[in-house]
Formats: C-alpha cells, structure tokens, sequence
C-alpha cells in the first residue's frame, strides 16, 4: 500500500506499476528496464543528497520530464527510466563510434609490437577497444576513449598523423550539436561526446 | 551541380583577419598559424554539412591561447548571416546554417614546439548556389 493509501497496480507503456512500490517489471521499446526498477525499488537506484533530495531530479529536469505517473515516486521512476534510456543510447552511439573506429594498419609503430607504449598495450585494437560508455556520479551520460594521447591525435591529427575525427563524425551522425549540450562537457574529454 | 568548397571558404573568410591561413601546414610554420581542414562529411546535392576543423598553432601555449580566442571572436554564428555571401571559384555562396561544434580548446600536437589550439565548426553551404 502506498502512503496515500492507494493499493494495486497498473500498466503504464507497457510497464507493470505496485503503488508502494514503484514499477516492478519494465520492457519497453527502450529495451528492458526491470534490473533498472528493480534497483529503484530497492532503494539503490536513486541517490541522495545530504538533505534527502533526489539527486537524479537534475536529469528528470535536463529532458523536461517531470510527470510520469504521479507525485514524487513518479519522478524517481521517471528518472531511472530516462537514465537507462540514456544509456541505451549511448551504448548505441558507442557501437557506431567502434564500427568506424580504425585498427593499427600493417606497419607496426617502432617495430616494438609486444612493449607496451604511450599508444596503450600496443594491440592493434586499443583504440577501437577504448571507446566506452561512462557515466558520471549525477547521471551524466557520455561516450569517449580514455586512451590519451593516441585517442587525441587520432580525432585532432598530430604532427606524425592527420586529422581523422572519428568522434566528430560520430557526433554528425547523430546530429549531434555543441548546442543542445553543455559545450564544456563535450570537450572535457579528447573525444568525447553527450549523446542524450 | 556546383559543389561549394567549405575549405575555400573558411581559408578566404579567415584570411581578412589572419595573415597566415592555409590547408597546408609547413613543418616550421610562420606563427600564429591557421590550419583548415575539412572532416569527411554528407551532401544530399541540395545542402553540404561539413564539419571543418581550424587549429591555431603558436610556439607557446598562451600564444596559442590567444590565437584560438582570436580565432573564436571571428567564428561565430553573428557572423556568418544569409546575407553574407563568398565569391569562390564555385561561384558565389552563402552559408545557409553555421554551428560551433566545439569551441577552440587545447589538444597535443606530439610537438614540443608548436602548441595548437583546435576549434570545430559545422557549416551548412547550399549546393547548386550560384550567382
């Protein structure tokens, strides 16, 4: 029973919702969401701040999402649904980013092909291998290689390779802009990129 | 089809500000140094989205700071208008949409003596203007 007294559940877009539990099971054209819910429900899914807020409000508040089913428990749920979907997302622009993503071509660097480099452990597939979904403590979702400074040169050129861009192209695939997201983020890693 | 040259564009636009603009970088370049380089990008024959790159270079990393901020007052959407239009060798064009994709921030160079500061830009151009 929820504190309102309200007991039962219903389905919402293809999801199952226990008042005094929040949503239970969850698949949707999303994807499936019930581990997601079933974190909610547990209480890991959303953190807190000191005061007891949600800190997950700010994504709610990022996609303009504030209703989803009804009073505060509809908002947590709401943002453990978009952050998933966040993530989803991101998962797909990563694959996109790894299809276009080169391997070491047929001349191995320095003839040093088993030490480990600035380059990484110097497989052919670092850099394709590096590319990861990451996501920040509050929810912030993005997309990049860690792999610096091969990651670097790769996507800005250097003064031994030229400018391939590979996570700009990325970004142009999904129609991505400096815009829509915060401008200091897309930046803050070499490559990165803020899908959703 | 008359395609328009976004490196054309930029090289000349840049060129009013800069004295040292180009698509080709000497391996001791006069500094500051504006590269232009266009990033693989779509065209549906009507509109050209292309992603351009333009790296300041300087031998130090304030001079190289300096460049880039030069670089960011003169890149701007305020700019580049409709009614601003290019005589290239295409013909004339104008910029139908112009997004800054990431402002001009540092990212090695594997030099220790250039430092480059890289500022991207999404710019739309229309494909068969001409007049």
């Amino acid at each position: 029973m929820a504190r309102d007294g309200n007991t039962g559940s219903y389905e919402y877009q293809g999801m199952t919702y226990e008042y005094g539990r929040g949503f239970t099971s969850g698949v949707n054209r999303y994807g499936d969401f019930s581990e997601q819910f079933a974190e909610f429900s547990a209480g890991r899914g959303t953190p807190r701040d000191s005061r007891g807020r949600f800190a997950s409000r700010a994504v709610v508040d990022d996609v303009g999402v504030f209703a989803f089913a009804e009073g505060l428990e509809g908002i947590i749920a709401g943002s453990a649904f978009i952050q998933a979907a966040k993530e989803a997302k991101a998962r797909e622009v990563r694959d996109f980013w790894i299809s276009i993503a080169p391997v070491r071509g047929d001349k191995p660097p320095g003839g040093h092909v088993s030490d480990e480099t600035a380059y990484g452990t110097n497989w052919p597939e670092d850099y394709r291998n590096s590319i990861e979904v990451h996501t920040d403590a509050d929810g912030f979702v993005y997309v990049g290689s860690d792999l610096l400074p091969l990651a670097e040169w790769l996507e800005y050129g250097s003064r031994h390779n030229p400018e391939h861009g590979y996570g700009a192209r990325v970004l142009a695939a999904f129609n991505g802009t400096g815009e829509a997201a915060q401008p200091s983020r897309i930046t803050r890693r070499s490559a990165s990129l803020f899908p959703a | 089809m008359i395609a328009p040259d976004v490196e054309e564009l930029v090289v000349k636009y840049l060129s009013q500000f800069f004295p040292n603009v180009g698509i080709d970088m000497p391996s001791v370049p006069p500094t500051p140094f504006y590269l232009v380089t266009a990033l693989a990008s779509p065209s549906d024959w009507i509109t050209q989205v292309s992603t351009v790159s333009v790296h300041a270079f300087a031998t130090t990393h304030t001079g190289a700071a300096v460049a880039g901020r030069a670089l960011h007052k003169v890149m701007n959407p305020w700019v580049f208008t409709p009614k601003l239009s290019f005589s290239l060798t295409s013909g004339t064009v104008g910029i139908d949409r112009f997004e800054i994709s990431e402002v001009p921030a540092w990212h090695s160079y594997e030099d220790p003596n250039l430092f480059r500061y890289c500022g991207r830009y999404r710019i739309s151009l229309r494909v068969n203007q001409s007049s």
